[in-house]
C-alpha cells in the first residue's frame, strides 16, 4: 500500500470521526513539546516531518487493527500522549502514523483494599488524581504536566512526580501492563498478566518510548491521602550544606514528600528571598535579571524583551554576575502524614537542619512553590516572545557527585548559555539536578545552532560523570546521541527486544538506540 | 549448539590463549572445562570466544553438580572476582565484583552499623551473581522491597562476551530498565560481573515485635493492612508443623522495625492497632526465631517455593487450615504489593496438595515469560547461557 493511502485504510477500519488528515492536526502532531518546536516557530517555520494521519483509537481492539494494518504494510507508528514531552519521542523524523490514545481514558477498576486501580493510558493524570483524591486515595504521581499529560506517556517515557521522594516515580507505582504488539498480539504483564511488578517485560516496556508495544491498560499502586500537608523552607550558606542536609535527610527513615533546593540564582529567581529584607535589595539590584522569573511561568513582571535578548546574548558574563550574586540557596521541604507524624518528622528535619547549618525560613517558600507547582508545562513561557529559548535538562546522579555535576555542567554551558538549576527528586543515594537554560540569539538558524550546542556540551559533561543524561524527561531525539554512553551493550539487549516485537520496525522508528542494519524496513536507528 | 562438538583439548587450549594455562582446567568427573577468570574483561572475552564457537558457559556455584550437557562446556568459577570495588557511606552504596560472598559482605556491613536489608537464611553464604539470579535466595520486607530493588547499578556479559552497564544513578529515564531482565532472567539474558548495592544505616533504634495468630484467616488480612501501612523492615508468618513448634505458637508472626529514636514507641503502637485483636502479642525467645529455620524442616524435593497474589494465598491458607489440620510448614514473606514469598511442605501431598495451588503465579506473566524467551533466544542465539537456569533447577 502507497503510505499516503493510510488515512483512508485508517478510517475504513475506525469510522472517519476516528482519523485526521487535516492540516492543522497534522502540524500539530509533528512536534511535542521539544525546544526545537519552538524555535522554529520564531522563524515561523514548524517541523519539517509531518506525519500521514491521526487516529484516535478507542478500545484495545481498534489499536490492535491499526497495528496490525501498519505491521503489513509497514508503515510507521507513534503512540502518542498528550505531546507534554520535552525531548521530542513523538516527532516522526518519517511520515507516519500518530496514534493518539487520549480517547482511550477510562479507569477500569479501583480497589481500595488491594491499593490499586487500573487505567487505560489516555487518562490525564490530573483526572486520575481527581477521581482518587474523591475516594481517599492518590498514586502520589505530580508531574508538573499533571493538566497536559496522560498515564500512557509516564509509563513509555519513566516519568517522576513532584512528590517522588515519598512516593516514588512511576516505576516504582506501576504493577502491571496491558500492551499490543505490532503484529496484533495483546499482552497481559506484571499484576495484569498473573505475574509480579518485577515481570522483566514490565521494566521493559517502562521507558520504551513507543518504541516497542502501545501500551494500552496500566495497573498503578494507590496510596491513602495522608490528612495533613505542610512545608518549610531552609537557607543555607552553601551549596554543599543544602546538599549535605538533603542527603541527611534522606538517609534517615523520613521519607518527606517534597525535597527541592534551587541554587542561589534559582532561588533568587523564585523569588524565596522577597521574604527576606536582603532578598528584596538582591530582587532590586537584579531588576533586569527578575524577568526571568517568565522561565518559572511566575509571569510576575512586564518583559523588556530588548533588555532580555541583551542579557542572554551574552550568557558568559550574566553567568558571572549570577556567581557573585550574594543569594543564598534555599531547600524547600513538604511532609505528609498525620497530625503527629508531620510534627514529629519536622522536629527531626529541622534538627538535621540546624546540623547543617540552615536557617528556618518558615513555611512560606513551601507553600509558594506549592502554590505554583503546575505554572511551567501548561502555559507557554514569555521568553520565546522575547526572540529567546529556555530548555530543561534534567540528570541524576549520586551524593558523592552531585556538586561535581552540578559544577561541570555550569562550567560546560555557562559560556554558550545562561544556566541556573534545583535539586529536586530526592532519593537516600542521590537526586537529580534539572537544569534550566537560555539563550538568544537574533536569528532562528543562529539560535537552533547555539540550543544544539548547549546540549552537546552539557550532556558530553553529564556522561563524562557517574550520571544518567535522563531522569524523568526520557530520550527522545535530544538526548539518544548519548545513550549508548549512558547504557553501553542496552542496544543489544534492545535489538533483540525488536526482533521479536517489532521485526518491521514500525514502531516510533528511529528512537532510542540505533538497530543493527540488517534489522527492519530500512535499519532505521538514531 | 548441538551439531558443533568441540573436544576437551581443544576447549582446554583455547581457554588457555584467554586467560593463563593454571587456571584452566579440565573436569575429571564431568564435560566441561574449569575456567578461572581473574578480571572482568577476562569474562568477557572468555564469553565472546564461547560465543563464536557455540560452547555453552556455566557459572560455578550452587547447582552446577547437577548439569548435565551432552557437549563440552566451559565452566566459569567467578571466586576471584571477589574484590569490594568502592564503599559510599555518604551515597549508601557499595559496589562489589560478582564472586564475593554475599554473607561475608553483609559481615563487612555490619562492622560499619549497615545493612543489605535483604537477609540470607542461616547457612547460606552464595556468591553475589547466585544471589541476584536465583529466584529463590533471600528474605526481605515491605520497607526496603526485594534483592532487586537493592541493585542501584551494575554491568553484566551478554551472552555475545560484550559487557552491559548501566549508570550509577538512582533513577532513570533512559530507555527500558534492562538490568532488571537480566537480574530476573535467571542468567540467560547475562550474568552479573559488578554489582552497586543500596546500604541503609542501621537506626540506633530497633525492635522485633511477635505475635500469634489465633485466626490464620482473619489474622493475614490484618497482616496485609500492617504491612501497606507501617512498612515494616521484615515481617515473616509462620506455620510450624505440631511436632516440632516448641516455644511457638501453631501460626505466629514476627515485625521488624527501624526507626529513629523517638519514632519506634508510636511504629509499635501502630502495628497493634492496625492488627488489632487478630493478633495477640506473644513472647517468642529470641533462641526460638533464630532457629526457626530448623523448626520449620523445609527440604528439598518435598518443599515449594512461590510468589502468590493475595487472593491465592487467601485460597491456599483455607484449604490449608481446613483439610491440612496443623500437618503442614508454611513460612510467609514478603507481603509487598499484595503478593507473599511462600514456602511451603506436607508430609501428605496426596491429602494437602499443595503443588497444585502454588506455582500457578512467578515474576514473570505468561505472556512475559514467552517473549523473554524469545528475546533470550535472539540474544543469544549460540545458546551460551542457556543452560544456567539448570543451576536453579527447571
Amino acid at each position: 500500500m502507497v503510505h499516503t493511502r493510510a488515512a483512508d485504510e485508517l478510517r475504513k477500519l475506525l469510522g472517519s470521526e476516528l482519523v485526521s488528515e487535516a492540516e492543522q492536526d497534522l502540524v500539530s502532531y509533528s512536534a511535542d513539546m521539544l525546544a526545537k518546536g519552538q524555535i522554529l516557530k520564531l522563524g515561523k517555520e514548524v517541523m519539517p516531518v509531518r506525519p500521514l494521519a491521526v487516529c484516535f483509537p478507542e478500545t484495545v481492539e481498534d489499536v490492535r487493527r491499526v497495528l496490525a494494518l501498519c505491521h503489513q504494510e509497514r508503515i510507521p507508528v507513534i503512540p502518542y500522549g498528550a505531546g507534554s514531552g520535552v525531548c521530542g519521542a513523538t516527532v516522526p523524523e518519517e511520515p507516519a502514523v500518530i496514534l493518539d490514545t487520549k480517547r482511550m481514558c477510562g479507569i477500569l477498576s479501583f480497589s481500595p483494599k488491594e491499593r490499586t486501580v487500573t487505567v487505560e493510558p489516555g487518562v490525564i493524570g490530573e483526572r486520575l488524581e481527581e477521581y482518587l483524591g474523591a475516594r481517599g486515595f492518590t498514586t502520589g504521581h505530580f508531574p508538573s504536566s499533571i493538566f497536559c499529560s496522560t498515564v500512557g506517556g509516564y509509563v513509555a517515557c519513566r516519568s517522576a512526580g513532584q512528590f517522588s521522594s515519598r512516593y516514588g516515580k512511576i516505576e516504582d507505582m506501576t504493577l502491571g501492563l496491558e500492551a499490543v504488539a505490532p503484529g496484533g498480539r495483546t499482552f497481559r504483564l506484571g499484576t495484569l498478566g498473573n505475574g509480579n511488578r518485577r515481570d522483566p517485560m514490565v521494566a521493559t516496556i517502562l521507558g520504551s518510548e513507543g518504541t516497542l508495544v502501545v501500551i494500552t491498560k496500566i495497573c498503578l499502586r494507590v496510596q491513602p491521602v495522608p490528612s495533613h500537608m505542610d512545608f518549610r523552607g531552609l537557607a543555607f550558606p552553601g551549596m554543599e550544606e543544602a546538599v549535605q542536609c538533603m542527603r541527611r535527610i534522606m538517609q534517615t527513615p523520613l521519607r518527606p514528600t517534597v525535597m527541592r533546593m534551587y541554587d542561589p540564582l534559582d532561588s533568587l529567581i523564585a523569588g524565596h528571598h522577597t521574604t527576606t529584607a536582603a532578598g528584596k535589595d538582591i530582587n532590586r539590584a537584579v531588576a533586569e535579571l527578575s524577568g526571568l522569573k517568565a522561565l518559572l511561568g511566575s509571569a510576575v513582571l512586564d518583559l523588556n524583551h530588548a533588555g532580555l535578548a541583551a542579557l542572554l546574548y551574552k550568557p558568559g558574563l550574566l553567568n558571572r554576575v549570577a556567581e557573585i550574586l550574594p543569594s543564598r540557596p534555599i531547600l524547600v521541604i513538604g511532609v505528609q502524614g498525620s497530625r503527629t507524624a508531620v510534627s514529629r518528622q519536622w522536629d527531626k528535619i529541622l534538627e538535621v537542619g540546624v546540623r547543617s547549618h540552615g536557617e528556618d525560613l518558615g513555611p512560606e517558600p513551601g507553600w509558594a512553590w506549592y502554590n505554583r507547582r503546575y505554572s511551567v508545562s501548561h502555559k507557554q513561557t514569555k521568553v520565546y516572545a522575547a526572540g529567546a529559548f529556555v530548555d530543561t535538562m534534567e540528570v541524576a546522579t549520586t551524593w558523592d557527585h552531585v556538586l561535581p555535576l552540578y559544577k561541570a555542567v555550569l562550567k560546560a554551558m555557562g559560556p554558550l548559555v545562561f544556566v541556573m538549576a534545583h535539586f529536586s527528586h530526592a532519593y537516600p543515594e542521590g537526586c537529580s539536578i534539572y537544569f534550566t537554560f537560555a539563550g538568544y540569539r537574533p536569528s532562528m538558524q543562529s539560535s537552533l545552532k547555539l540550543h544544539h550546542q548547549a546540549w552537546k556540551a552539557g550532556l558530553n559533561a553529564v556522561s563524562r560523570m557517574p550520571a544518567t543524561i535522563s531522569h524523568h524527561h526520557g530520550i527522545g531525539l535530544v538526548k539518544r546521541a548519548w545513550l549508548d554512553r549512558e547504557s553501553p551493550g542496552g542496544g543489544e539487549i534492545f535489538n533483540a527486544f525488536k526482533k521479536v516485537l517489532d521485526p518491521g520496525n514500525i514502531m516510533n522508528p528511529g528512537k532510542l538506540y540505533k538497530l543493527d542494519t540488517a534489522q527492519g524496513r530500512s535499519g532505521h536507528g538514531g | 549448539m548441538a551439531g558443533n562438538p568441540i573436544s576437551p583439548a581443544r576447549l582446554r587450549r583455547e581457554a588457555s590463549r584467554l586467560i593463563p594455562a593454571h587456571r584452566v582446567s579440565p573436569s575429571e568427573s564431568g564435560r566441561y572445562v574449569s575456567v578461572v577468570p581473574d578480571t572482568p574483561q577476562e569474562v568477557s572475552q572468555i564469553v565472546a570466544w564461547a560465543s563464536r564457537e557455540g560452547v555453552a558457559v556455566i557459572p560455578a556455584g550452587v547447582g552446577s553438580e547437577k548439569v548435565r550437557l551432552d557437549d563440552w562446556y566451559l565452566r566459569m568459577d567467578l571466586h576471584r572476582l571477589s574484590s569490594i570495588i568502592d564503599y559510599s557511606p555518604d551515597s549508601g552504596l557499595v559496589c562489589v565484583q560478582a564472586g564475593t560472598h554475599v554473607q561475608d559482605m553483609v559481615d563487612w556491613l555490619l562492622e560499619k552499623d549497615r545493612s543489605l536489608a535483604v537477609w540470607l537464611d542461616a547457612g547460606e553464604n552464595p556468591e553475589m551473581w547466585e544471589f541476584l539470579l536465583s529466584p529463590e535466595m533471600g528474605r526481605f520486607g515491605p520497607r526496603f522491597g526485594c534483592k532487586w530493588d537493592q541493585v542501584f547499578s551494575m554491568s553484566a556479559v551478554l551472552p555475545s562476551g560484550r559487557v552491559f552497564r548501566n549508570s550509577p544513578a538512582p533513577a532513570r529515564a533512559a530507555g527500558p530498565d534492562f538490568a532488571a531482565g537480566i537480574l530476573l532472567s535467571r542468567g540467560r539474558l547475562g550474568i552479573p560481573l559488578e554489582v552497586t548495592l543500596r546500604v541503609r544505616r542501621i537506626p540506633n533504634r530497633r525492635t522485633q515485635l511477635t505475635f500469634a495468630l489465633p485466626d490464620p484467616l482473619a489474622g493475614i488480612e490484618r497482616v496485609w493492612a500492617m504491612a501497606q501501612d507501617v512498612n515494616p523492615v521484615f515481617l515473616e508468618v509462620g506455620f510450624a508443623p505440631r511436632e516440632r513448634r516448641s516455644k511457638l505458637p501453631p501460626a505466629f508472626l514476627v515485625v521488624e522495625l527501624w526507626e529513629e529514636t523517638r519514632g519506634l514507641g508510636i511504629t509499635r503502637e501502630q502495628v497493634r492497632k492496625v492488627l488489632g485483636d487478630a493478633a495477640v502479642p506473644a513472647e517468642i525467645p529470641v533462641e526460638a526465631l533464630l532457629r526457626l529455620h530448623e523448626t520449620y524442616g523445609f527440604r528439598k524435593g518435598t518443599t515449594s517455593r512461590a510468589t502468590v497474589e493475595r487472593a491465592t494465598l487467601n485460597d491456599l491458607l483455607a484449604h490449608m487450615v481446613t483439610s491440612c489440620q496443623g500437618r503442614f510448614r508454611l513460612r510467609l514473606r514478603g507481603f509487598l504489593d499484595n503478593q507473599v514469598s511462600i514456602t511451603a511442605s506436607t508430609p501428605e501431598v496426596q491429602s494437602c496438595p499443595i503443588p497444585n495451588l502454588l506455582g500457578t503465579t512467578s515474576y514473570s506473566s505468561r505472556d512475559g515469560s514467552d517473549v523473554f524467551d524469545q528475546v533470550c533466544r535472539a540474544l543469544d542465539p549460540g545458546s551460551v547461557f542457556a543452560q544456567v537456569p539448570l543451576l536453579w533447577g527447571p
